[in-house]
């Protein structure tokens, strides 16, 4: 069967939506495909086998439903392309107050993973520096890996 | 406009009548429209998918309706394919409900990542369709990881259009 959404935010890229959905449902999933029509919202499916239940459903739209929904807030939105600029990505969110590390993943405009770990949250708060010398787009997305699934995302461009 | 069969059993003398006559110019006008449908993309952004299961790229405008009058469909696609990272990408026409290549597909396409605009093109022709409206759906699966269909979304140097048609033959 697949399950229809609507897609809450424009930074979602479909190996992004591809690893969340994974993650969270198997081999219960074949997969997920993103289309946008002119001037309309985009629309994610999820792809799932017909032996998905309800509740199988209703974990993949939660995934989405609670996609870059935490607070990012960067030093920078553009670096210099070189080993020395960095932007400073903050996570300061309620949801991750009893966290101790959250993931990130880091994603290039091609869709490649980029980079990926993760990273101690300290009184509530991450923080994560970004640099790189290659030029291009980069989608970083930080995400709870405990209780209610939550990401925050950012996009960060790299300048030659 | 209905396909009426030509008659071709003529004899000397034969006296040709106004039914005759309005059988062939309806013949002509049906050969000049055949029975057809397509769709140019121009969408606001390029498809994609990990499904490795075949899906429809997009079943409200990658869905062709042909009203057959008893002959074949010639079906063909051309679009400009790209990949995050290097995998199989399978193409498959849908016609009411069936796949036509079933298996893996009609076409399989190997795509590296790092190598955009891979262009695949196929033609094929479902035969054994009943004088009706049929529905074609263009579909795709990869073998891992995510396939792009560029869908003239303004992407910078890849904006191209590729293009799927349906029509009676």
């Amino acid at each position: 069967m697949d399950l229809v959404i609507h897609e809450a935010s424009p930074l979602l890229i479909n190996p992004a939506a591809d690893a969340l959905v994974r993650a969270a449902l198997g081999p219960l999933t074949t997969g997920v495909s993103l289309k946008r029509k002119r001037g309309q919202p985009s629309v994610l499916t999820v792809h799932l086998l017909d032996s998905a239940t309800g509740q199988d459903v209703q974990k993949a739209q939660t995934l989405f439903a609670l996609y870059g929904v935490m607070t990012v807030t960067v030093s920078k939105a553009a670096i210099v392309a070189d080993d020395e600029d960095v932007a400073v990505l903050t996570c300061n969110d309620a949801r991750i107050n009893s966290d101790a590390k959250v993931d990130y993943r880091v994603w290039t405009g091609t869709g490649v993973l980029y980079a990926s770990g993760t990273v101690d949250v300290v009184a509530g708060s991450v923080a994560l520096e970004f640099g790189t010398p290659t030029p291009g787009k980069y989608l970083i997305e930080i995400a709870r890996r405990k209780g209610n699934f939550a990401t925050a995302a950012t996009v960060i461009e790299a300048v030659e | 406009m209905p396909w009426n069969t030509p008659e071709t059993g003529w004899i000397d003398g034969a006296i040709v009548g106004t039914s005759d006559m309005n059988a062939i110019g309806e013949d002509l006008n049906y050969l000049k429209a055949m029975p057809f449908d397509n769709y140019l993309l121009q969408e606001g952004a390029d498809y994609s998918t990990s499904s490795t299961s075949f899906t429809d790229i997009d079943s409200s405008d990658l869905a062709l309706s042909v009203t057959t009058t008893g002959g074949d469909l010639e079906i063909s696609f051309y679009g400009s394919f790209n990949i995050n990272t290097s995998a199989f990408v399978y193409l498959d026409v849908d016609v009411d409900g069936t796949r036509v290549g079933l298996d893996d597909g009609l076409v399989i396409e190997n795509l590296s990542s790092g190598v955009a605009g891979r262009t695949v093109g196929f033609i094929v022709r479902k035969s054994g369709l009943s004088a009706a409206a049929h529905t074609i759906k263009l579909q795709w699966k990869v073998s891992a990881n995510t396939a792009t269909l560029y869908a003239g979304a303004g992407t910078s140097a890849k904006d191209v259009h590729g293009m799927f048609c349906a029509k009676e033959v």
